[in-house]
């Protein structure tokens, strides 16, 4: 809690204010009702004693008064050279005149003498006080007794605050000892606990203990901050062996992992090593296909151009259903090495620009030859703007061919119909590359599975398309 | 006797009649004489068996000056020292003194042989005696007043009140010119 009055961050310095603000209080409101009380009793004191004074002149005059011995009353009246706070003195006769004077400080004062004597009673005005009594012997008037004595109340507040303020600051010497003495009673306990406790968070170490060194509060505080600490000791330690035993669990699974990643990585190694084999043995494969394929492709050739001799009709025939199997099996194994690339991911995509009219135009020339010897007429039709695309021009080939190809081997008679056009949709602008045939067919079930890696269409419908 | 005494009145009222004729200052003594004779009764502690009652007058005696008996009598008229009143009493020549009188005064008109036979008839008895005598107080005078330079003044013999079983209180002997102590 912080108190706007007193941002005061210490208790010791919150004891230390406490005990002097209170002492000031109470000093102050001591003082100030003594110092009321004896300004009334000292202005009444002072009127009772002028009074008494008075009395005692009249009494001592009496006689002089009675057999007129004017010498006497001023000797009487000489007598208050004792008191020095009596300003000036006189005794009137009854007719009114003035039968003796005295005057502290000579002529000076004496001209401030009632002509007259005053009425009895005292009077209190200006810091001067004025008594004046008759004297009555016997029921007879013998005269009157006037005394005007100094009140000096400012010099005496004066002296009475002066004495106050000694006073004040001698108890409030005393009080600041005494809460010296209490804060260190109060706050020595609790500055210990707070070490303590600015250990335990710097050090983190929970077996430190705070000393109980009081019965009060303090004491409970310390004893409960002590109970504090073992129980969060404790814990430490619980948390400790848990945390421990999950290092060491966490441990043993990462062993098991890097063992087992270990192991992966190996079948990987081997399984990349037995992929690059499979590379390896395709590619030369292909190779070691392909020699012997074009040497019987090559000679069928050179055979049914009849180099070296003439051929029945037989021979030919027989020869060029060679020649077709031939060609057949080593588009077979480019189809394969083709796959075997892909699935390696050796095919390299190559985008360049080229114009899809001269794509398209090439493999119709490669496969007219085919179209012709099964009776099937090839239909292309192109615009005869140019279409340049970006792609790679190997793969659109292929892609071309492919389909191309097909529509051939499975019609048997009827037409194959190419088309090259633009389609734009939207934003985008597409080449459209359209077949179409007058054979089997594809059955729409099957539509989806056309385009699907490694799928083929049912075999019957192929074997139907033979037929 | 007869004539004496016819004599004294004679020599009193003329005496008076001088006084009444002197100049003011005469008659200003006189006042002040007659206050000072009664104020006196205030300052003396009669014997108890002065006064039958305790309510008794205390008794002015005035010998030879009828002028101030009467003035006396006007100033003491409705007046009490003490818790007495006050009484005057005019004394002639040779009058008896048993239980005359408290104070008596003894006028300086009085002829000396009276005077002294007053005083020694007072002498014993508790009597406040006062003079005027300006040669000095005789035996028996207790007071005795003297013409001062400007003012009236009186003289004490304590051994005379002595004698007469009187004691003064001491604002009087402070006031008195010349006080007499006691007798050793």
């Amino acid at each position: 809690m912080r108190s706007p009055l007193l941002p005061l961050r210490s208790i010791r310095h919150k004891l230390f204010a406490g005990v002097l603000l209170t002492s000031i209080a109470a000093l102050l409101v001591a003082g100030l009702g003594l110092f009321v009380y004896d300004v009334r009793t000292y202005r009444e004191a002072a009127a009772t004693d002028l009074a008494v004074e008075a009395e005692l002149i009249g009494h001592a005059t009496a006689a002089a008064l009675q057999f007129h011995d004017k010498a006497l009353a001023g000797t009487n009246l000489a007598f208050l050279r004792a008191r020095p706070t009596i300003r000036l003195a006189a005794i009137y006769d009854p007719s009114g005149g003035v039968f003796a004077t005295y005057a502290r400080d000579g002529g000076a004062s004496a001209a401030e003498l009632p002509s007259l004597p005053p009425v009895p009673g005292s009077r209190i005005a200006d810091e001067r006080i004025d008594v004046s009594h008759r004297i009555v012997v016997d029921g007879e008037v013998l005269g009157t007794v006037y005394l005007g004595a100094d009140l000096p109340m400012y010099r005496r507040a004066l002296s009475y605050a002066s004495i106050l303020l000694a006073t004040s600051l001698a108890a409030l010497g005393v009080s600041v000892a005494f809460s010296q003495w209490l804060q260190r009673a109060i706050t020595r306990p609790l500055v210990q606990i707070a070490g303590v406790a600015r250990e335990v968070v710097q050090r983190r170490d929970y077996s430190v203990r705070a000393q109980r060194t009081t019965e009060d509060e303090i004491g409970t505080l310390a004893e409960a901050f002590n109970n504090m600490l073992s129980e969060i000791e404790q814990r430490t330690k619980a948390l400790q062996a848990s945390a421990d035993e999950n290092a060491r669990l966490n441990a043993d699974l990462e062993r098991r992992v890097a063992e087992r990643t270990a192991q992966l990585e190996e079948s990987n190694r081997l399984l990349e090593s037995a992929s690059r084999a499979k590379d390896q043995f395709l590619a030369g494969m292909s190779h070691e296909l392909r020699t012997p394929l074009n040497a019987v492709i090559g000679f069928t050739g050179t055979l049914l151009m009849k180099l070296p001799g003439p051929l029945n009709q037989e021979q030919e025939k027989q020869l060029r259903t060679v020649q077709g199997s031939a060609r057949h099996l080593l588009a077979l194994i480019n189809d394969l090495l083709d796959v075997a690339r892909i699935e390696a991911g050796k095919v390299e995509l190559v985008p360049e620009v080229c114009v899809c009219q001269e794509i398209v135009e090439d493999v119709l020339a490669s496969l007219r030859p085919q179209a012709e010897s099964r009776g099937l007429e090839l239909v292309a039709s192109l615009p005869a703007e140019e279409i340049p695309v970006r792609t790679d021009r190997r793969a659109l080939r292929q892609i071309v061919l492919n389909l191309a190809g097909n529509a051939i081997k499975f019609t048997d008679k009827g037409y194959v119909h190419v088309r090259l056009g633009r389609r734009d949709a939207g934003d985008r602008r597409l080449v459209e590359i359209s077949f179409e045939d007058t054979g089997v067919g594809i059955r729409p079930e099957d539509h989806d599975k056309l385009f699907a890696a490694f799928s083929q269409v049912d075999a019957s419908s192929r074997r139907r398309s033979w037929r | 006797l007869g004539f004496r005494r016819a004599l004294i009145l004679v020599l009193l009222a003329a005496t008076s009649h001088c006084m009444a004729a002197e100049e003011p200052s005469a008659t200003l003594e006189r006042r002040v004489k007659v206050a000072f004779l009664y104020r006196f009764a205030g300052y003396v502690e009669w014997p108890v068996d002065a006064f039958a009652s305790p309510k008794d007058p205390i008794v002015l005696g005035i010998a030879g000056d009828e002028v101030m008996a009467d003035e006396l009598e006007v100033a003491v008229a409705g007046r009490e020292v003490a818790g007495r009143p006050l009484r005057v009493r005019r004394l002639g020549a040779g009058v008896a003194f048993e239980r005359c009188c408290h104070v008596l005064f003894i006028d300086r008109s009085v002829a000396p042989a009276d005077s002294q036979a007053m005083l020694a008839h007072a002498e014993g008895r508790p009597v406040l005696t006062v003079t005027e005598l300006d040669a000095g107080a005789p035996r028996g005078s207790i007071i005795n007043f003297a013409r001062g330079t400007d003012r009236i003044r009186f003289d004490i013999s304590l051994a005379a009140a002595e004698r007469n079983r009187l004691s003064l209180r001491s604002q009087l002997l402070v006031v008195a010119r010349n006080v007499t102590p006691k007798a050793p």
